[in-house]
C-alpha cells in the first residue's frame, strides 16, 4: 500500500447517484458558487401605492408566495420589507398615532414541523419562563414566532424570547490533579516535582536539559479547548501543548513558541487535530532552574444555544425528564387557512406639525429553516385620529424573499 | 395554553374588544374549539375576526394567528 498518492483529478463530469461522504474536507477547498443548486436564493416582491383609509382597520398591502427552495433543500427563510409611507395631514396641527404592520403566512393544509435540536432544561430565569439549552449553534432554526415540543404525545406550541448563542461554554475538567494536591498524575523528567503550596519543579544542577512535567489528556480532533494555568510567584515558566512528551512535538496551533507564563491566571485557547495532547510544564532554563505553578485546567469549549420558552401553565420540558426534541413552531398549531402573525411591527408616525411627512420602515421576519413554498401577506392598520381616508398612504413596499443555506 | 376567541368592532368609534371563548391545554381540543367558535359566531354582529392565542401568564396572552370573519 503506498504511503502517499497523488491527488486524483476528474476532468469530465462526475455523476453521483447518492451521497458524497468525506472524512476530511480541507478548509477553503469547496467554493459555494460551484454548486449548481444555489446556496442563496433571493426573489423580489413589490407593492404599489395604497391608502390606509379607515382608522383601526386591517388592510392587505399585498398577498405573495415565498417560493420553495431549489431542489427542496432546507434553507433559512426570511422576508425583508422596506415600507415607504407618507402622511398628508393637510394641517400643521399635530397628527400622530400608531401604525401596525403584520407579516403573516397562511397555515398550509399539511405541515411537517422542522426539527431544531434536542433541548435540555437549564433553569427558570423568571416566573413563567423556562431556560433551555441546545448543543451547537441552532440560532437559524428558530422562526420569529414560536417553538413546539411534544408533551405526553401531544404537540405544545409556545412563544420564546432571549434566543442567543454562547461560543465558549466550558465542558468538564480534563486535567487530573491540576491543583497539585500531590504529585500524582504528572510525570516528571529532568527534575523533581514537589507540592509544598503549589506545584514546584526543580531542575537538576549541571543538566543540559530543561526540567518538565507532563500529563496526557484525551481530546477530540477539531474541537476547541481552553487551557488555564496560574503563575503564583514572579518566576515564569513555559507551557507547551504537545502531541507527545517531547516539547518539540508541540501542536501546530502554538506556532513553535510555547507559552511563557505571566503572573496570575493565564488563559489560552486552541484547536486540536489529534486525539491526545500532552500538557507540558517546563522550566525556562536548563540546569537548576525552578518553576512554580498551580491550577492547570483544560476544558473543551462548546457552542451552546440558549432560549427562554414560555412556561405557562407548566414548563415545556419537564426538568425531571430533562430533555426533549424542540421543533419550529412557525404555524402556531392553528388549523389550515388561519393566518399566522409571524412578525408584528408597531411604529409611531407623526406629521411633526408639517402638512406632509415621509418615512421608511424596515421590517425583517425570519421564518426558520425549511424548503417548501408558503403563502404570505403583509397587512397594516393605523391609529391616527382626525385624518382623512386619503391622508395615510403606503407609497410602496419593496420585499426581498430570502432563502439561504444555514447551519 | 391555547386561547381561542373573537374580536368585535364598535362601529361608532372603531374600537375593538377581544372576547375569550375558551382555553385549552391540548392542541386538538383548541383546534376543535376554534372551528366550533367560527361556526357559532360567524353571524354574530360586528365580529370581525377569530383569534388563536397563546397564554403566557394568568393575566396575559398573545394573539399568534387569526382568521377574518368571512361571513
Amino acid at each position: 500500500m503506498p504511503f502517499y498518492e497523488d491527488i486524483k483529478t476528474i476532468s469530465g463530469n462526475l455523476v453521483v447517484d447518492g451521497t458524497i461522504e468525506g472524512k476530511h474536507v480541507q478548509a477553503e477547498t469547496i467554493t459555494a458558487n460551484k454548486f449548481s443548486g444555489a446556496v442563496e436564493e433571493e426573489y423580489r416582491c413589490h407593492a404599489g401605492t395604497m391608502y390606509l383609509g379607515s382608522y383601526n382597520t386591517l388592510y392587505n398591502v399585498i398577498d405573495f408566495d415565498h417560493p420553495a427552495t431549489e431542489w427542496d433543500i432546507a434553507k433559512g427563510r426570511s422576508i425583508n420589507a422596506l415600507i415607504n409611507l407618507s402622511l398628508f395631514a393637510g394641517t400643521s396641527s399635530t397628527r400622530t398615532g400608531q401604525l401596525t404592520f403584520q407579516q403573516e403566512l397562511a397555515v398550509p393544509n399539511f405541515w411537517n414541523p422542522n426539527v431544531i435540536a434536542v433541548a435540555v432544561h437549564d433553569s427558570q430565569p423568571e416566573q413563567y419562563w423556562q431556560r433551555v439549552v441546545l448543543d451547537g449553534n441552532q440560532l437559524n432554526k428558530f422562526p420569529s414566532n414560536m417553538v413546539m415540543a411534544h408533551v405526553s404525545g401531544s404537540p405544545v406550541y409556545r412563544t420564546y424570547k432571549n434566543l442567543r448563542l454562547q461560543y465558549d461554554y466550558e465542558g468538564s475538567e480534563l486535567v487530573t490533579n491540576g491543583s497539585f494536591s500531590g504529585t500524582g498524575d504528572w510525570t516528571a523528567a529532568n527534575g523533581t516535582l514537589t507540592t509544598p503550596y503549589y506545584g514546584t519543579l526543580n531542575g537538576v544542577s549541571g543538566s543540559t536539559e530543561k526540567a518538565q512535567i507532563s500529563q496526557a489528556v484525551s481530546v477530540t480532533a477539531g474541537k476547541k479547548y481552553r487551557l488555564k494555568y496560574d503563575q503564583p510567584t514572579s518566576t515564569t515558566y513555559k507551557v507547551i501543548v504537545s502531541t507527545s512528551t517531547d516539547p518539540d512535538d508541540e501542536i501546530e496551533y502554538q506556532g513553535g513558541l510555547g507559552w511563557v507564563s505571566v503572573g496570575g491566571t493565564n488563559v489560552r485557547e486552541f484547536i486540536v487535530d489529534v486525539s491526545t495532547v500532552y500538557i507540558i510544564i517546563q522550566t525556562i532554563n536548563a540546569g537548576a532552574d525552578s518553576a512554580f505553578f498551580d491550577n492547570v485546567s483544560l476544558k473543551e469549549l462548546q457552542l451552546k444555544t440558549y432560549v427562554d420558552i414560555s412556561a405557562y401553565p407548566s414548563q415545556l420540558i419537564n426538568p425531571s425528564i430533562s430533555s426533549t426534541v424542540l421543533y419550529s413552531g412557525l404555524t402556531t398549531g392553528a388549523t389550515a387557512g388561519t393566518w399566522v402573525i409571524a412578525k408584528q411591527l408597531l411604529h409611531t408616525i407623526s406629521n411633526d406639525n408639517s402638512y406632509s411627512k415621509y418615512e421608511n420602515v424596515p421590517m425583517h421576519t425570519y421564518l426558520g429553516r425549511f424548503h417548501r413554498d408558503i403563502k404570505c401577506r403583509l397587512r397594516a392598520k393605523h391609529g391616527v385620529s382626525s385624518i382623512s381616508t386619503t391622508a395615510l398612504r403606503i407609497v410602496n413596499v419593496d420585499f426581498t424573499l430570502h432563502s439561504r443555506i444555514v447551519g | 395554553m391555547i386561547v381561542v376567541g373573537y374580536i368585535t368592532l364598535n362601529t361608532e368609534d372603531n374600537t375593538e374588544t377581544q372576547t375569550i371563548v375558551s382555553e385549552h391545554e391540548l392542541l386538538e381540543d383548541g383546534q376543535n374549539a376554534f372551528n366550533e367558535m367560527i361556526a357559532e359566531h360567524s353571524n354574530t354582529e360586528n365580529v370581525t375576526m377569530f383569534f388563536w392565542g397563546s397564554r403566557t401568564s394568568p393575566d396575559e396572552y398573545e394573539i399568534v394567528a387569526y382568521r377574518d370573519n368571512e361571513a
